[in-house]
């Protein structure tokens, strides 16, 4: 079973937003240049459930520089697919994981072309780095889940 | 420490919001085992497209200010 969340749109790349100002942006309504300095675009992490076949996803904006974007996509092949990036927003659950740097992996992705994020060993990131590599532990994994899907 | 409840019900409707299971975009049938396909082939053609539209983007046409 998979439960997924999922962040909205940044409020400055929505067209309904105040703070929408189109001459700074351009995009193909897949990713987004903004202000000529950066690319946004969305991702997904994939945490299972330490014991069992469940697992959670989080479906999240990234940040990439955008010469690290062109460059990228310049030369595809030979990046093995790899981009680096930095989260946008905290992960829900996961505190103070805004900024955090990942990485891109565009040959693994979904349906709907969404990569998915590698999550790097630093000391910032501890909890959500164990729980990426070793998965969820059950008791958490519920409590959470039972928060997503209150009955 | 966080209330996730309380922050959930105060930011859904700005920040996030929950797909249930049976809509979650499914990865398995994307995974690096299988060999490249005209999917992968669209997606790095979106991509490259992209790279090249923006950096163009960057570029005001010849003859325009300056």
């Amino acid at each position: 079973m998979n439960t997924a969340i999922e962040n909205y749109l940044p409020d400055f790349l929505d067209k309904d937003s105040k703070n929408y100002d189109k001459s700074k942006i351009f995009t193909d309504g897949k990713y987004y240049l903004y202000d000529k300095k950066y690319c946004y675009l969305k991702a997904r992490l994939d945490l299972k459930n330490r014991v069992s076949k469940d697992s959670l996803t989080w479906i999240t904006w990234v940040e990439v520089k955008a010469d690290n974007f062109f460059k990228f996509s310049e030369n595809i092949n030979m990046s093995k697919g790899l981009l680096s990036a930095e989260l946008f927003s905290d992960l829900f659950f996961y505190t103070d994981t805004k900024g955090l740097k990942v990485q891109l992996d565009f040959k693994r992705r979904d349906e709907n072309f969404d990569p998915s994020i590698v999550i790097l060993n630093s000391q910032e990131n501890s909890n959500l780095y164990n729980d990426y590599i070793n998965g969820i532990e059950p008791a958490k994994f519920s409590k959470w889940l039972s928060i997503l899907n209150p009955s | 420490m966080v209330q996730w409840k309380s922050w959930m019900k105060k930011n859904e409707k700005r920040f996030v919001k929950f797909i249930h299971k049976d809509k979650v975009p499914d990865i398995s049938k994307t995974d690096t085992s299988r060999k490249i396909t005209e999917v992968d082939q669209l997606m790095d053609e979106m991509i490259i497209n992209f790279g090249r539209k923006a950096t163009d983007s960057l570029d005001p046409p010849s003859g325009l200010g300056g």
